[in-house]
């Protein structure tokens, strides 16, 4: 079976939401595949000790920081060529907080995956789920979607809901969305990785086994 | 318990006024059905259960206003105090939602704030959402804006086209509008801001 390289890319290890463990134990599980490898994680900011400490003996951390380059691509340069050595086929954003540019996104055309914390086209952006709470909605959830050159607009490939609680605090429907989001992360992946999802237009399909 | 005075407004076939009915909601008088269509279906499911029923056709007036003056005329001796859009297609302005503030709820065919306005399901399936639905809010001046009561999810498979979905949605939204009909006449939802809570 054909391995995928897949590289996540994060900006917030959950850690100031206390959720700091979630995304470990979804790539983690993730690590399960048989169609998958995941070499590596690259963040844009250097994670908490305690985390690097987790993900260190399962992948390769590399740290590039925005803040050191004076442009968007300088940046991103410095990321693909960061990766080159890993022979990527998937790129995955868990929470990774840059807008990525065509240049990007052109050098791993159709291999941009994002999660999103909300259900498209509800509440793209940031801070979808005070955004959520704020408009006041019964449902939300989270989006994986391919990543194209807008924001949050690329066609979703899995969604799931989320029911909002009138006791609910950003925390708490944080904790419910993330749990799905290790879900269908985990899911995402297993169908790029075995060659099952179709993209027509806007729509993604899955092929069956 | 006292009931209260409902109006229900039409424009079509009437299928969530059915729904309306057969829900026989104890908290709830159905007092009239307004329709803007004289030929509504709607209108002869409301006879037949005897509910009065009030036709206002807006092709007969020059101005939005002057549309909903008369409705808010033909209302007066109904003593109303819910008003309930079930496919009604005219949009109300800020003169008459002031006149029923907080006490018009809207069903629209998606989950808001996504597709709001016309043809949501084909919306969706454009889009390539996964999940869709049902959200029944309270209306305000603004299109599908209002704060949500109660949404309700709708599966997309990719088999689905705007027939099949449709058909989805309806569903829902027949086993949910009699229910926030229900909680209204009870008095049991409350408005702070946007976001409505259920006693």
């Amino acid at each position: 079976m054909k391995i995928t390289n897949v590289a996540m890319f994060v900006s917030d290890s959950g850690c100031n939401t206390n959720l700091g463990h979630l995304l470990p134990v979804g790539v983690l599980a993730a690590m399960r595949l048989k169609s998958a490898k995941f070499p590596v994680m690259l963040t844009n900011k250097p994670f908490p000790y305690l985390f690097e400490k987790i993900i260190n003996p399962f992948m390769t951390i590399e740290v590039v920081d925005h803040t050191e380059f004076d442009t968007r691509e300088a940046f991103e340069a410095e990321i693909i060529r960061r990766l080159e050595k890993y022979d990527i086929g998937l790129v995955v954003l868990a929470g990774f907080h840059r807008i990525l540019s065509p240049y990007f996104l052109n050098h791993f055309k159709d291999k941009v995956i994002n999660i999103h914390p909300g259900l498209l086209p509800s509440f793209p952006g940031i801070n979808a789920t005070q955004q959520a709470l704020d408009y006041g909605v019964k449902i939300t959830g989270c989006t994986a979607h391919f990543v194209d050159e807008g924001v949050d607009t690329g066609p979703i490939i899995l969604q799931a809901t989320v029911p909002v609680k009138e006791n609910d605090s950003v925390h708490s429907l944080l904790r419910k969305i993330f749990r799905e989001e290790i879900r269908i992360i985990f899911k995402v992946i297993e169908l790029f990785c075995e060659g099952r999802l179709c993209v027509s237009g806007r729509k993604v399909t899955i092929k069956s086994n | 318990m006292s009931k209260k005075n409902v109006a229900v407004f039409v424009s079509g076939s009437g299928t969530n006024l059915q729904a309306i009915i057969d829900a026989n909601i104890e908290a709830a008088n159905l007092s009239v059905v307004l329709s803007n269509k004289p030929d509504a279906y709607a209108l002869d499911r409301a006879l037949k259960h005897e509910i009065p029923v009030e036709v206002v056709d807006h092709k007969e007036f020059n101005s939005r206003e002057a549309f909903e003056a008369e409705i808010l005329e033909r209302l007066k001796k109904y003593n109303i105090e819910l008003v309930v859009l079930a496919g009604f297609m005219r949009i109300l302005t800020s003169f008459f939602v002031s006149h029923y503030k907080e006490r018009i709820i809207n069903l629209h065919p998606a989950l808001l704030p996504s597709f709001p306005g016309v043809q949501s399901a084909k919306q969706a399936l454009d889009y390539g959402v996964k999940f869709t639905g049902v959200t029944v809010h309270f209306v305000d001046d603004g299109v599908d804006t209002g704060p949500i009561i109660l949404q309700s999810v709708v599966p997309i498979d990719d088999t689905d086209t705007e027939d099949t979905l449709l058909k989805k949605i309806h569903d829902e939204e027949h086993r949910i509008f009699p229910r926030v009909v229900k909680l209204f006449c009870e008095d049991r939802l409350t408005i702070s801001g946007r976001i409505v809570s259920t006693k």
